[in-house]
């Protein structure tokens, strides 16, 4: 195994005002090992996104970092400086986002907004950065990239913009990609080819990449591992394969019963897991999920199970699959 | 179709009145401090074409002369109060904390005083003269300008691209100029524009209780002043540059007007 480019270390997020403060992000444990694509999967509200934006140091400002650690290669991102932070980003590390029509301004020529990075990190002048901003469009698919340079987004479709994002945030060939749900808006098609590059890219560069996604077809078709979040927690951690085959625990469980196949019965329901999400002001005592959880024990509303190692790749927090006694817990 | 024509006549009005403040020398048919107590409160004439004052004195060379120092005051007084006032609005509003507060706190306060008393409260202080009337005005302006642009600038600093730009390691304030002031200029221009008019007439206002231009410069503000002082020897002077004040300040808000609804994207074209 290749070494760790990014360690997530009981990473705590909290809102609001010291006093009155909600974790939203309640001890994270994320490891990315450098060339691998690692999926974070999880409903809306259960802390994948802003576990990304914590990692970018690029939280919004009523958010703060309460405890942990986020170490990229041998930095620790939460104590570093703003300039620090500055040479880091888009040039070691960089993320591309959910919107490919919001992510870029929408009144400067896209190979303007590409060439800035090259000019800050990598020194080049003018001419330069344009020659190699057109060679970054051509190697993300943009047709006839000496013309597209000059257009301003709204002159393209969602998915070219969704490459023109890729091609800024690899143009200074950073160690380190995130993704958070760079295909939800776009349509199955052009999500496929956008996959494509970015697994092209993985390869190529010998990139790390966390991509964070709701669509367990995404996590399928370009993850290596996967992290299942709930409630500001991870709750499985596998290899691809381990998760689908030999899922554990009863949230992920429910989260794969869930999704939707193209063999399933027409008229049939799709199962869900009944209940929502918890609110972070109202975050259930133990296991935040035992509260919708099938497979409900007594030790659930009370203690907090951590991850365990249960085979090789797989690591999952759950009473109900602990081998540990219930007595000794 | 009527927009049409007011816009087309406002800019008209406005490149005459440029031409006339660049090129006054040139085109003052009399000096306009040249005193002659032989032609006093005179009608209009072929030698003098709005008449005379009470000194003798050309009215139309006044009011050319008057023009300039007018509209000197009355475009860098709203140009300087954007300048501060954007950038106090924009930095408040990407960097947030404390410092926003204090601005909008003290936005408030200037916001529940009169621009008008603002001015005079400077001019009180610093004592009359042009330059302090400038720095007045400017100051009353300001606070629309930091409300203006710290309003527009949360909005655009919520957008992904901002924080995009952010992730690529752009800096705070280059990504204030390349990202957010340009999203965010459209109102802001129009502002500008319709501030210019305003503070003409506030330059008027505080020239005409005396706070403003002293005598014998002419500005249209004090022409008006020492005209309504002799309205019954000479109607003409305070009428006359009652007029330019008003066909001023009306083009200029023709003008913010008919730029409003260009940079208005929701508006469809017609």
């Amino acid at each position: 195994m290749s070494e760790p480019i990014l360690t997530i270390r009981d990473l705590k997020v909290a809102f609001g005002p010291e006093k009155v403060s909600m974790e939203a992000l309640r001890g994270v444990d994320i490891t990315v090992r450098r060339g691998e694509c690692l999926g974070v999967v999880g409903e809306s509200g259960s802390g994948k996104s802003l576990t990304a934006l914590a990692a970018m140091r690029l939280l919004p400002s009523a958010a703060r970092i309460t405890g942990g650690s986020v170490l990229f290669k041998d930095q620790d991102m939460t104590s570093l400086s703003r300039k620090g932070l500055e040479q880091l980003r888009g040039n070691e590390m960089s993320m591309i986002f959910q919107e490919p029509m919001t992510a870029l301004n929408p009144v400067m020529r896209v190979g303007d907004q590409i060439a800035a990075p090259l000019r800050k990190h990598k020194g080049l002048s003018a001419k330069a950065a344009r020659a190699r901003t057109i060679e970054q469009l051509d190697s993300v698919g943009i047709p006839d990239p000496h013309r597209r340079i000059d257009n301003f987004p709204h002159e393209m479709s969602g998915g070219m913009r969704q490459r023109v994002m890729i091609a800024m945030a690899l143009a200074c060939e950073p160690k380190l990609l995130i993704a958070d749900e760079p295909t939800t808006a776009l349509d199955v098609t052009i999500q496929a080819q956008i996959l494509d590059l970015l697994r092209a890219k993985q390869k190529e560069m010998d990139l790390a990449i966390i991509i964070i996604t709701h669509d367990f077809g995404v996590v399928a078709e370009i993850a290596d591992r996967v992290n299942v979040m709930y409630g500001g927690r991870v709750v499985e951690e596998a290899g691809v394969g381990a998760l689908f085959d030999h899922t554990l625990h009863p949230y992920s469980i429910g989260l794969l019963n869930a999704t939707p196949t193209i063999e399933m019965e027409q008229q049939r329901r799709l199962p869900a897991i009944g209940g929502a999400v918890p609110h972070i002001s109202e975050m259930p005592s133990g296991c935040a999920f035992h509260p919708r959880c099938p497979e409900r024990r007594p030790t659930c509303d009370r203690l907090v199970p951590n991850l365990e190692t249960v085979a090789l790749d797989q690591r999952v927090a759950c009473w109900a699959r602990s081998t540990a006694d219930e007595q000794v817990a | 179709m009527l927009d049409r024509i007011f816009v087309t006549f406002s800019v008209c009005f406005l490149v005459l009145l440029a031409v006339v403040v660049v090129f006054g020398d040139f085109i003052q048919p009399h000096d306009p401090l040249l005193q002659n107590f032989a032609v006093r409160d005179q009608g209009p004439s072929s030698t003098y074409w709005l008449g005379t004052d009470d000194f003798g004195r050309d009215v139309f060379s006044r009011i050319l002369e008057g023009s300039r120092l007018s509209m000197t005051v009355g475009l860098v007084s709203p140009l300087i109060a954007a300048i501060i006032g954007i950038t106090m609005g924009t930095s408040a509003a990407y960097f947030g904390g404390w410092p926003e507060r204090i601005v909008t706190r003290l936005t408030d306060m200037m916001m529940s005083f009169d621009p008008l008393l603002l001015g005079v409260l400077v001019v009180a202080l610093l004592g009359p003269g042009i330059l302090n009337l400038s720095i007045a005005i400017s100051f009353a302006l300001i606070p629309s300008f930091i409300r203006l642009s710290r309003a527009s600038a949360l909005a655009v600093r919520q957008e992904a691209y901002v924080d995009a730009a952010i992730a690529m390691g752009r800096p705070s304030y280059s990504t204030i100029v390349r990202h957010v002031l340009p999203n965010i200029s459209g109102p802001l221009v129009v502002m500008t524009t319709l501030w210019i008019g305003t503070a003409i007439r506030l330059e008027a206002t505080l020239s005409f209780i005396g706070l403003g231009a002293q005598p014998p410069a002419p500005s249209w503000g004090n022409i008006v002043r020492y005209g309504v002082q002799n309205i019954f020897g000479s109607p003409l002077p305070a009428l006359f540059a009652g007029l330019a004040i008003t066909l001023t300040v009306l083009s200029f808000n023709i003008l913010g007007d008919a730029l409003r609804d260009r940079l208005d994207p929701d508006r469809t074209v017609r």
